[in-house]
């Protein structure tokens, strides 16, 4: 188990940049080599930022590509069926290996390593017998062995952290007819959701078998640098969501094994955090704001939970609602304040050495541009 | 930019978006339809071009609603002008729950109730693009300026830089709603009116969804008026709302307040004075969602209204979406569900609507909108007591309404057909008129009464606040204008009202964003800045903001009368200036109020 007390910051925090921004040519796409370098930077990455990269893996576009460079007969619709089926190849490695090797080129040529990957993990929290979740096992086993072999190729002893939000809490749906509601007796859709605690275990104990697999694939000593941050999304049927899913998600990773416990943590959204509850992300700077609207109850980020959270992650977001990410200095001057004050605290973070410009599907290069130079002058 | 290349889209979200039977595709059609001209035709391909993905508060949560993680974004379409139009991946979508829910058996639920020309149903097919739900998701768009007239007023909003985008001009919002397992008519109109109230947090179809489930929970009760559990604590319904939940979701939000009311429009001169109150909201910023129904808006039913949603808007749209155009003379009224459409504009012509089925700006009169109600509403039926009943009278199509119809065959290239002589019958059409108003918290919208009334009282006032409430009101004559409930103002919130005693309030008359002018204790010394403003006043198209002063006992008394307060609307506070004074009192749980302003 982490714990803070245990652990010395022992690097400043950097900037990284999300690939996703043009989601025509991530930085998993293998026809960047196709591009000349001035299309390379109008494109796929900013000239002459030094940023490194957050790899989104994969676009669907991406999906398309790889599965010709690999030849499959009928190609997986969905980057989670593709990161699935070469899981279950007899040797995954040989598609990881070349798959980040690929990447670490396209990165390379923007000047960046890359220190991240970010993905979905659809359905990772579904019960461990359900034929669903052998898909998202697979998908994260592909992507803990490209995170691995990514290190191998930058010859960096850090393993890029994985991170993803955590799903939803719906499972299926029934037809039903309620007594009060319908009263022509007809039978509407209601959406099964199931029970938090049950489906944080469900999801902990899928990353475990995530970290068996990969175990059958490399030593140990490497797969213990796995790091599994998992990011708050604001919404009522997401699974982490608010200030009590991270206290009951970390209560559930303490209570887990050591592999778990050691691999997964969390990813601070700012401006999730920000919308999840807006006195959520003030808890770090201020002392005085603890008291949650949402339950009236004192909620502070713990030392443990701190010491959790591998990975951060900023955008420009609008004050209003979940409309998505756009440049940073766009936000509101209360937003900047309060975002670089954040900043200031994230730096602090035992675990933390990473903050990626969150900017996908940007309008264009010169938006992202923008963002990257502000984040940087926010750094200092 | 970063552009999408058409194969793409066409792949993700249907090729009947970018070209159908060889024409325009949907988009260029409804870009055409609400902004093209004979001089300025729109241009397609640069339509196509500006079209990059985007993030989309509406696609997100609607996979979140599904249970489904992507997709979370969307296609975004830049018209020049006049704003942006999101375009859901609808194959992404039927893709995702495929390969999660492909051999279950609510499958065809989830996907979409279909209906051919004959009105049977179809199993759907992924690979049939009119299997594929409406593809309009969050839309921020200018007014078309063939609407604009010198009186026209429409609630906009400006949104363009929390989505991204470079303007920020005042748009209006839009979205279609989605059918998976039934119309989320209700949940698109709430977003709607988020959108449209300055400052109010916004969230998507799965939060309105799952809160308005949650207020369900707690407060259905059964015959004996004994709250139940009736939704069990796992399942969410998937479906429309009940006009009371969607008032209470609005009013679940932090700085938000929602007013259901519940009207008979068969009473004497009752519609006439709907539309006065409705236009009072509109000119007000207030947004109105109206529960109307779909086959009366379609010209159903018995004394038809002139329809609204006219059979050629299915070519925009395709079969897909919530207009079951094939099937219209054949529905079943006592079947039909109620359905929401929001209020967002208003002149002396008639309405602006936005319909979550059908489109945008969509131009309705005063008959229109006070003929296409609910039939049944089990349960606000009660405020159909003592309705003294009249003759409906008979549609009437003004030249602003026809011309919208020929517009609308024409860019579908279809023959017009619209049903402008109704068929009177015998049976009575539905006349409750129910609709829900929603303002800031603190700014709710009640009846003040300047004019001369038998007993100067008006009654009902808690069972029927809000601005509709005059057509149940003991008024003869005179102007109507809007009220803060006091009991609800933030203000006052913490002044516990009593039963039987009065209360000094203060009232300050405005005009939607800005004060107009003060108000005094005669209706003719108002203190008016100018002509036009004092014509808009007898027009009853204003609104005050009350606040309770203190308690002044238990019999009205004329020495209250020289209060002196002011709202300013765009500081939301009140300030000394001038006056008017109303006492309230709570008397058998229902509000009354005193004036003693006419003098």
């Amino acid at each position: 188990m982490i714990m803070a007390d245990t652990v010395v910051k022992t690097q400043e925090l950097r900037p990284a940049l999300i690939s996703s921004f043009n989601p025509q040519y991530s930085l998993a796409s293998p026809r960047l080599t196709e591009l000349s370098d001035s299309e390379f930077f109008e494109q796929a990455w900013p000239k002459g930022r030094l940023i490194d990269a957050d790899l989104y893996l994969l676009m669907e576009k991406d999906v398309d590509e790889w599965s010709k460079v690999f030849r499959f007969k009928s190609a997986p619709r969905t980057a989670y069926e593709f990161l699935a089926l070469i899981s279950r190849d007899s040797e995954p490695h040989r598609y990881w290996t070349q798959i980040a090797e690929m990447v670490c080129n396209n990165a390379k040529r923007g000047g960046a390593s890359i220190v991240a990957i970010t993905s979905f993990f659809p359905e990772i929290n579904a019960a461990p017998e359900s034929p669903r979740v052998a898909d998202s096992i697979g998908l994260l086993t592909s992507l803990m062995g490209i995170a691995i072999e990514i290190s191998r190729v930058q010859k960096n002893e850090r393993v890029p952290t994985i991170q993803s939000v955590t799903g939803s809490v719906i499972s299926s749906f029934e037809r039903y007819s309620d007594p009060k509601l319908d009263r022509d007796g007809r039978k509407t859709m209601h959406a099964r959701r199931l029970d938090d605690m049950r489906l944080i275990r469900f999801l902990l104990t899928n990353i475990g078998t995530a970290i068996k697999r990969i175990q059958e694939h490399y030593d140990s000593a490497i797969v213990s640098k796995l790091r599994v941050p998992l990011e708050l999304e604001p919404g009522p049927l997401y699974l982490l969501r608010d200030p009590q899913s991270l206290d009951a998600f970390d209560a559930e990773i303490t209570a887990s094994s050591k592999e778990i416990a050691d691999c997964v943590g969390f990813n601070l959204d700012v401006p999730h955090w920000w919308l999840a509850e807006k006195t959520m992300s003030q808890s770090f700077t201020s002392e005085s704001t603890k008291k949650l609207a949402t339950n009236k109850e004192n909620w502070t980020v713990s030392e443990r939970l701190k010491a959790r959270i591998f990975h951060a992650h900023i955008s420009g977001h609008s004050e209003r609602g979940h409309f998505g990410d756009f440049s940073l200095s766009r936000l509101s001057s209360n937003q900047q304040s309060h975002f670089k004050k954040l900043l200031q605290e994230i730096k602090r973070l035992p675990n933390c050495n990473y903050v990626s410009l969150e900017f996908e599907a940007a309008k264009s290069m010169p938006d992202v541009e923008d963002s990257v130079a502000t984040l940087l002058t926010w750094l200092g | 930019m970063f552009r999408v290349p058409i194969d793409q889209i066409k792949r993700e979200a249907g090729s009947d978006i970018i070209e159908l039977n060889a024409g325009p595709g949907r988009l260029a059609l409804l870009a055409e339809y609400l902004y093209g001209s004979d001089k300025s035709p729109i241009d397609a391909e640069q339509l196509y071009e500006s079209i990059r993905l985007s993030p989309s508060i509406i696609a997100r949560s609607e996979s979140e609603l599904l249970g489904i993680s992507s997709p979370r974004f969307a296609f975004r379409a830049s018209i020049p002008k006049f704003g942006f139009v999101t375009i859901r991946r609808r194959r992404c979508t039927h893709d995702r729950i495929f390969a999660l829910h492909g051999d279950k058996d609510y499958l065809p639920d989830l996907i979409s109730r279909v209906s051919d020309e004959k009105g049977s149903s179809r199993t759907p097919d992924w690979t049939d693009e009119d299997s594929l739900t409406n593809w309009i998701a969050d839309c921020m768009l200018a007014v078309p300026s063939r609407l604009i007239t010198d009186d026209l007023k429409v609630i906009t909003c400006d949104l363009g830089r929390d989505y991204g985008e470079d303007d920020n001009e005042p748009l209006v919002p839009f979205v279609t709603h989605v059918e998976f397992g039934g119309g989320l008519c209700a949940q698109a109109a709430c977003f709607m009116v988020l959108c449209l109230v300055e400052h109010s947090k916004i969230v998507g179809i799965s939060e309105i969804t799952y809160q308005a489930a949650q207020w369900a929970k707690s407060k259905t009760k059964d015959a004996n008026g004994e709250e139940t559990e009736s939704i069990t604590e796992d399942l969410l319904r998937i479906r429309g709302l009940t006009p009371l939940q969607i008032e209470s979701f609005f009013n679940e939000q932090k700085e938000l307040s929602a007013q259901l009311q519940c009207l008979n429009t068969l009473k004497a001169n009752a519609k006439p004075r709907i539309c006065k109150a409705l236009r009072a909201y509109v000119k007000n910023d207030i947004p109105v969602i109206q529960i109307v129904s779909l086959a009366r808006m379609l010209g159903s039913g018995p004394n038809p209204p002139v329809p609204i949603v006219i059979p050629s808007d299915k070519v925009v749209h395709g079969n897909y979406n919530h207009l079951p155009m094939g099937t219209r003379d054949n529905l079943d009224l006592s079947e039909d569900a109620g359905h929401c459409i929001v209020v967002i504009g208003c002149n002396s012509k008639g309405f602006l609507i936005n319909d979550p089925a059908s489109f945008p700006f969509i131009p309705c009169t005063d008959d229109q909108i006070t003929n296409i109600c609910v039939p049944t509403m089990n349960e606000t039926s009660q405020s159909l007591r003592n309705s003294n009943e009249e003759k409906p009278d008979e549609s009437s199509v003004n030249d602003w309404y026809d011309e919208e119809c020929k517009r609308r065959d024409r860019i579908n290239r279809v023959a017009p057909k619209v049903n402008k002589n109704p068929t009177s019958t015998s049976t009575p059409p539905p006349h409750l008129f129910a609709a829900i108003s929603v303002t800031m918290k603190g700014v709710e919208m009640g009846l003040l009464y300047f004019g001369k009334t038998e007993n100067e009282k008006v009654s009902g006032w808690h069972e029927q606040s809000g601005l509709f409430s005059m057509v149940d009101s003991e008024l003869r004559t005179g102007e109507c204008f809007g009220y803060t409930d006091a009991k609800l103002s933030g203000d006052s919130s913490e002044m516990p009202c009593l039963n039987g005693e009065y209360y000094l309030v203060t009232v300050s008359v405005q005009n939607g964003k800005n004060v107009i002018g003060s108000a005094n204790a005669e209706f003719g010394k108002l203190g008016l800045r100018d002509a036009e403003a004092i014509q808009e006043l007898k027009q009853g198209i204003y609104w005050a903001h009350g606040t309770i002063v203190r308690p002044i006992g238990t019999t009205p008394s004329e020495k209250h009368t020289t209060a002196v307060y002011f709202w300013d609307a765009s500081k939301r506070s009140v300030s000394a200036k001038s006056c008017i004074v109303a006492m309230i009192s709570c008397e058998s749980g229902a509000w009354q109020m005193c004036s003693r302003l006419g003098g």
